[in-house]
């Protein structure tokens, strides 16, 4: 009789922190915060390639420098390398606080650095399926609320699934990320307006580069459209330490040269 | 209870057994309701188009922050975007463009911030194409531009094509990086729109650093008026605040005389259908009254009777409303795009993609319809009732000549005629501001005179009978003797008959001279105004309405001085400003040059205070129009909004100018650039020196500038015919709603005629019986008809004059000027008096054919 | 059952002052067949006009079943023309739309009473009058006398006080203008009062009272031997 009690009670608390090795889904967050912190301070170049319903894909290539600015601002540059037609268009973020940041966008035939409206970050970046947040460091953990749902294998990977809801409005309603377990970064994600899954990636290929676990393919789909992008990293470093003059608008202008 | 007994038991049999004359009523009312169906089915839809383009092109903004028509600096749009309660305030370039190569299509350009522009207005950018549409790529050329789907099918361009324009700047080539669907913007201007970026069109079209427009949406919670007031204190003064709708209003207020004159012929075929109405009633009851005796007889109350014609109107006039609004919605879409095309050429843009008809609006109208039958069979239902029994059954001769010629009529007559005049007095004496200057009452005159004249037809027709009786009995023999005693003594059925012509004709006549007089005027004012040579513009000068020429800049003058055989050549710019909330043509030429050579009709003040006040001083002039209406007279101060801010201008002369009927302003191209900086030119008027060949010296222009642009030289004589080919174009549609109401009135003139075929039975019997031929029978009718006719023509003529002349006094002259003088059309007269005459006699032709066939036998012993 | 004291009507005509009747008295009591009589003007239809509200005295009173039928509005009139008195008319006067049985029950539609009810009695009227099988037929397809008997159905469908009939047989051959005279006659002796203008002697001869009028005054009054009552 005990025994049956003690396999009730049991798959009743399945769904408690208890079951997860005793942590919340803040606490998972928590840590995915701190790798993200760590990963800051790098240069990455890509190759992001957009890939339509019908078979049709372009490619373009770009360098990613960013850097942490204080315990919670952080500075992002990325600069179009190829196509030749958008070689030199950049994009900007400055981030004062986790939820506080400036976007900008920068295009060399027009001349013109153009404001980024921040309700427009859960918008595609450049056209890719992204969003510019996707770009972004990490977020403020106070604006969203955390829930565990389960703990899952993923290809291989022990993860949490945990159930992420934004405080404040945001163009999706929730997404759900499977955070593989002591890596402490996103595997797979889902993002749902309501009930309908819209946009859905996954993370994989990760290798430890200076301590860091570093996702090497990110693929982004948008489910509605059947639009992919893929974004391949060729080399990262970190620990890259760049001057601030790397992150102003004048830099912004010339390519980060 | 009782009259639906009525109804069922005799009504019904009348309509089964009595088709032809139903519907021969049917197809009056159905006429008339379907004219004035149609008429405002046309003019929701073109309305509507306008409204739907705006709404779509506005989208979700609450206010719209406009300057002068040259734009304003891009600064402005940051101050903007720093007022409390603002959500979202986005930049506007809004510019007309020509497909070049190819075709020539006009196409709006709207330039918008493609990063945030959704936040205002929808886009749904085509993905079903297997090349991807960049946004990155859109965004990072300046070349890059997104045309409708629908453009797109018609042009045969697919994405990444590349297609050329003409725009300010010249010719530019710009590269299809996708598909619009069509819905929000893409909708408007019936797809012929493209988009661009905002910073990309200003590059395009020489725009630099300057936006058209700013939408303002507003944080939830925050009102109009104050959101207005705070925008207001973060610009300089001059730019005006609006909402979208304050935007329609402008061009509702444009079209309103369009819409005007329209209700007025609208308004008068529903009289003449009531004519019509009263005609088919009275027939009834004349023909029915043996049977209205009976019922009598055996007790039916005089209301029942009355009651029961009254019922049946309602029924078979709805009926016939109904039918009416069918047919109504028929001709509107056979009329749309010709309505379309005229408000195009004389006001605005309009492409009308689809009819707005809402069942509603048609019922109320097929109300209308039912209720002005009602009215017009009131008479003789009550009529119906006053028929005693006693002489119904005993079928006792009828006649009504009591009723309508009696005193009372001619004083009712006079009355009416005086009220008329009293009315008409009263609207020319009031203030332009008084609401008593308006269409209704002006109209409300027309009716009454109308009215006043119908009455006094019985007793113009007797004197008309009496006059021409020698004339008739001398020349046509028995018959036309006999016709001239029938029309005296059905004096008052036919009285109508020649009021209901007389209304149609009144009509015709009336807008046929108004119409003239318009086209005399304008034609006169036309070869006063245009006396260049050659006119250079880079789209063709009358193509469509609003300003869809793209304007060139003002350097090319020079160039085109350069040109062997060019005299001279004079810069012509136009645009609109806001004076007093409306919208007010400001036009701009070198005015110490135009004076050389181009005698201008001045109404007030004179030449030399133009060429001494106007070039590069704060002088302007007004036209007739905007003097009237603003009360503004040489000397007087006038304040208009320029970039810089209001300024003053002096008035120095008032003018003759039909180029916008709702006002205009000439100024001096020196001032004009002085305060707006708008260094562009719409217009090259180019004359050429006295031996030269002016196609020669528009050849040599086409060729010096085909490389860069691509340009319009048209011969001053050409675009005189063109323009007279515009306003010709415009009337196309009145003169079809004229056809309509004569055709009425030839229904009329059957039925009247039927019927007094059919009630003289007996009578042309008899006169068969002591031996009148069937011919001459057939002729007596005949002439009786035309009689009928040929009285109602000349009376309807005369009170066509009248009417017109009230019509240009009382709306034309106000808006137009003074200027405008009343012409005669004697040709379009002569050509209704024949109409009615040939009308009328071939009306009489079934009834004189059903004369001659009487049965002698049958007639004699019918009863 | 009527009753007209120093009735008298004058009208102009053409500016002239024309008297068609001048003072009438005279009683009709029920279940009389009253023969009115004179040369053409005499004012013979004036007189049954009076009696029947399709006229009115310019002098004097007429009552009906002691209703009076001077000074009194239209519309009382008329119902009184609906629902007291039955005519019958030289022409018939039948409605040329409506079949045989929708004549006969017309005054009965007038009163809004619907169809479907009337239908019954209309028919046992016209069976009465010997047209049983003529129940659909519209008057165009009935013979002068069969036209009359649909009248004479017509006018007692609302079981009226009087029967007025002017020169019933006007029109008629004198084969059927007996039969309709016959059939008057049968329905007085069912006790019905009836009223009837006539030139015809012979005529006059199936009533129970002859009054002969001259230039619009009463000339004679003859009660016949065989009086009902």
């Amino acid at each position: 009789m005990n025994r049956w009690l003690f396999i009730m009670l049991a798959t009743l608390l399945s769904g408690t922190p208890a079951a997860h090795g005793g942590m919340t889904g803040r606490e998972v967050y928590a840590k995915v915060h701190e790798v993200r912190i760590r990963s800051l301070d790098r240069q990455t170049e890509a190759t992001m390639t957009l890939l339509d319903k019908g078979g049709g894909t372009r490619s373009r290539s770009l360098v990613e420098y960013s850097k942490a600015a204080g315990s919670d601002a952080y500075q992002v540059l990325v600069v179009f390398k190829t196509p030749a037609d958008l070689k030199d268009v950049g994009f900007l973020i400055h981030a004062r606080t986790f939820s506080d940041r400036d976007l900008w966008a920068y295009f060399p035939e027009l001349k013109r650095i153009r404001r980024i409206p921040t309700s427009s970050q859960d918008d595609s970046f450049f056209g890719s399926d992204f969003s510019y947040d996707d770009f972004g460091g990490p977020p403020n953990l106070d604006d969203y609320s955390f829930t565990i749902l389960r703990d899952e294998v993923l290809d291989g990977t022990p993860c949490h699934v945990i159930e992420v809801t934004p405080k404040v409005r945001r163009k999706w309603s929730r997404y759900v990320a499977w955070v593989a377990k002591g890596q402490w970064i996103h595997r797979k994600i889902e993002y749902y307006r309501d009930k309908e899954l819209y946009r859905a990636g996954t993370f994989s290929d990760v290798r430890i580069v200076d301590d860091i676990p570093t996702p090497f393919t990110m693929k982004m789909e948008n489910i509605p459209t059947g639009h992919k992008t893929d974004l391949v990293i060729n080399s990262i470093r970190y620990h890259t330490s760049f001057p601030d003059e790397l992150f102003t608008q004048r830099a912004l202008e010339r390519a980060g040269k | 209870m009782k009259l639906l007994n009525l109804l069922r038991h005799i009504s019904l049999k009348h309509v089964r057994l009595q088709k032809a004359q139903l519907i021969m009523a049917v197809s009056g009312i159905c006429l008339g309701v379907a004219v004035m169906v149609s008429i405002d089915i046309v003019n929701r839809s073109v309305l509507r188009s306008f409204e739907d383009s705006i709404n779509q092109i506005t989208g979700r903004a609450a206010l719209q922050i406009t300057g002068t028509d040259s734009g304003f600096p891009e600064e402005m749009l940051d101050r903007v975007q720093g007022v409390a309660g603002v959500e979202y305030a986005v930049p506007v370039i809004e510019t007309n463009a020509n497909f070049s190569g190819g075709k020539e299509r006009a196409l709006m350009i709207l330039g918008i911030d493609v990063l945030q522009d959704h936040k205002i207005r929808d886009y749904s950018i085509t993905d079903e194409s297997a090349d991807i549409p960049d946004p990155l790529f859109f965004l990072a050329k300046r070349d890059s531009i997104l045309l409708t789907r629908s453009m797109a099918e018609q042009e045969g361009i697919k994405i990444d094509d590349e297609i050329k324009v003409q725009t300010v700047v010249g010719i530019k080539t710009f590269k299809v990086r996708g598909l619009l669907n069509p819905e929000g913007p893409a909708r408007v201007a019936g797809g012929d729109i493209a988009v661009m970026d905002v910073y990309a069109a200003q590059m395009a079209f020489g725009k630099e650093g300057r936006i058209d427009r700013i939408d303002v949406s507003f944080l939830p919670g925050e009102n109009y008026d104050t959101m207005q007031e705070r925008i207001a204190k973060v610009l300089p003064e001059g730019y005006n605040i609006d909402t979208p709708a304050g935007r329609t209003k402008q061009v509702e207020v444009l079209l309103g005389h369009f819409r005007n004159i329209m209700d007025l012929i609208g308004g008068m075929s529903l009289f003449v259908g009531m004519y019509l109405i009263y005609n088919a009633v009275s027939i009834a009851v004349v023909q029915r009254r043996k049977e209205i005796g009976i019922l009598r007889a055996l007790g039916a109350a005089k209301s029942q009777v009355a009651g029961m014609f009254l019922a049946e109107t309602v029924i078979v006039s709805a009926i016939a409303s109904l039918l009416g609004v069918c047919l109504g919605l028929v001709f509107a879409k056979a009329a749309i795009g010709l309505v379309a095309q005229s408000v195009t050429d004389m006001y605005v843009k309009a492409s009308v993609a689809e009819i707005s008809f809402s069942w509603s609006a048609g019922i109320g109208k097929a109300g209308i319809g039912v209720l002005a039958s009602l009215v017009a069979a009131a008479i003789p239902s009550l009529a119906s009732a006053r028929i005693s029994p006693v002489s119904a059954i005993r079928s006792l001769p009828y006649t009504d000549n009591g009723f309508l010629s009696g005193k009372g009529i001619k004083i009712a007559s006079i009355l009416c005629c005086l009220l008329a005049v009293v009315i008409i007095v009263v609207y020319k004496i009031a203030p332009t501001t008084s609401p008593v200057k308006s269409l209704g009452v002006i109209s409300s005159a027309v009716i009454v005179l109308l009215i006043g004249i119908s009455l006094a037809t019985p007793m113009l027709l007797g004197r008309a009978v009496s006059l021409s009786h020698g004339f008739l009995a001398f020349s046509l023999g028995t018959s036309g003797k006999l016709a001239g005693l029938n029309l005296q003594k059905n004096m008052a059925r036919n009285s109508v008959a020649v009021a209901a012509i007389l209304c149609s004709i009144a009509l015709f006549v009336s807008s046929a001279n108004t119409v003239h007089s318009l086209r005399r005027s304008m034609f006169d004012w036309i070869d006063s105004i245009i006396r260049a040579d050659i006119l250079v513009s880079s789209g063709h000068p009358l193509a469509t309405g609003g300003s869809p020429v793209i304007p060139m800049p003002g350097e090319m003058l020079t160039e085109i001085e350069k040109i062997p055989g060019v005299l001279s050549v004079e810069p012509f710019r136009k645009g609109y400003l806001t004076y007093n909330g409306k919208k007010v043509l400001l036009e701009v030429f070198d005015v110490a040059l135009r004076m050389e050579y181009c005698p201008t009709m001045i109404t007030q003040g004179n030449r030399e205070d133009m060429r001494q006040l106007l070039p590069d001083q704060d002088n302007i002039v007004v036209n007739e129009g905007f003097a009237t209406k603003y009360q503004v007279a040489p000397g007087d101060y006038l304040v208009l909004p320029t970039p810089l801010g209001p300024k003053h201008f002096g008035v120095a002369a008032v003018i003759v100018s039909y180029t916008s009927d709702s006002g205009c302003i000439w100024m001096d191209v020196n001032t004009y650039r002085r305060h707006w900086h708008d260094p562009l030119v719409d217009t090259f008027e180019v004359l050429v020196q006295p031996k030269a060949d002016i196609d020669t010296v528009r050849q040599a222009i086409l060729k010096r500038f085909g490389q860069e642009r691509k340009l319009f030289a048209l011969s001053g004589a050409a675009f005189k015919v063109e323009v007279r080919k515009m306003l010709d174009r415009s009337f196309v549609l009145t003169n079809a709603v004229n056809i309509i109401a004569l055709g009425i009135a030839g229904f009329g003139i059957i039925v009247t005629l039927l019927a007094s075929v059919l009630e003289r039975t007996r009578e042309i019997g008899i006169l068969r019986a002591i031996g009148m031929k069937k011919g001459e029978v057939a002729r007596m009718v005949i002439i009786e008809s035309m009689l009928i006719g040929v009285v109602g023509g000349v009376l309807g003529s005369a009170t066509g004059v009248l009417i017109g002349w009230i019509e240009l006094e009382g709306v034309f002259r106000l808006d137009l000027g003074s200027s405008i003088t009343y012409h005669v059309h004697y040709a379009a007269m002569a050509g209704a008096l024949l109409l009615a005459s040939c009308l009328s006699a071939l009306a009489g032709l079934y009834p004189a054919r059903r004369a001659a066939k009487t049965n002698i036998v049958e007639a004699l012993t019918y009863e | 059952m009527i009753e007209l004291k120093n009735a008298g009507k004058q009208y102009r005509q053409g500016g002239r002052e024309i008297v068609a009747l001048r003072d009438i008295s005279l009683h009709i009591g029920q279940g009389e067949f009253l023969s009115i009589m004179g040369p053409s003007g005499s004012g013979k239809s004036t007189l049954l006009n009076l009696m029947g509200g399709l006229d009115q005295p310019t002098s004097g009173e007429v009552f009906i079943n002691n209703r009076p039928l001077h000074n009194i509005s239209d519309n009382e009139l008329t119902l009184i023309r609906r629902r007291h008195v039955g005519y019958i008319f030289q022409f018939f006067n039948l409605l040329p739309l409506l079949t045989a049985a929708e004549n006969v029950g017309l005054p009965l539609l007038l009163d809004g009473i619907p169809f479907s009810k009337i239908k019954p009695m209309a028919v046992a009227l016209l069976e009465k009058v010997g047209l049983g099988q003529r129940i659909e037929h519209r008057p165009e397809q009935l013979s002068g006398g069969e036209m009359q008997r649909v009248a004479i159905a017509r006018a007692l469908i609302t079981t009226p006080a009087v029967i007025l009939a002017d020169e019933p047989t006007g029109n008629l051959d004198s084969h059927t203008s007996e039969e309709i005279f016959l059939l008057l006659k049968a329905l007085n002796d069912q006790g019905q009062t009836i009223v009837m203008v006539t030139h015809d002697s012979k005529a006059a001869a199936y009533g129970t009272r002859i009054i002969t009028l001259k230039d619009g005054a009463l000339a004679e009054d003859i009660a016949l031997g065989e009086c009902a009552s």
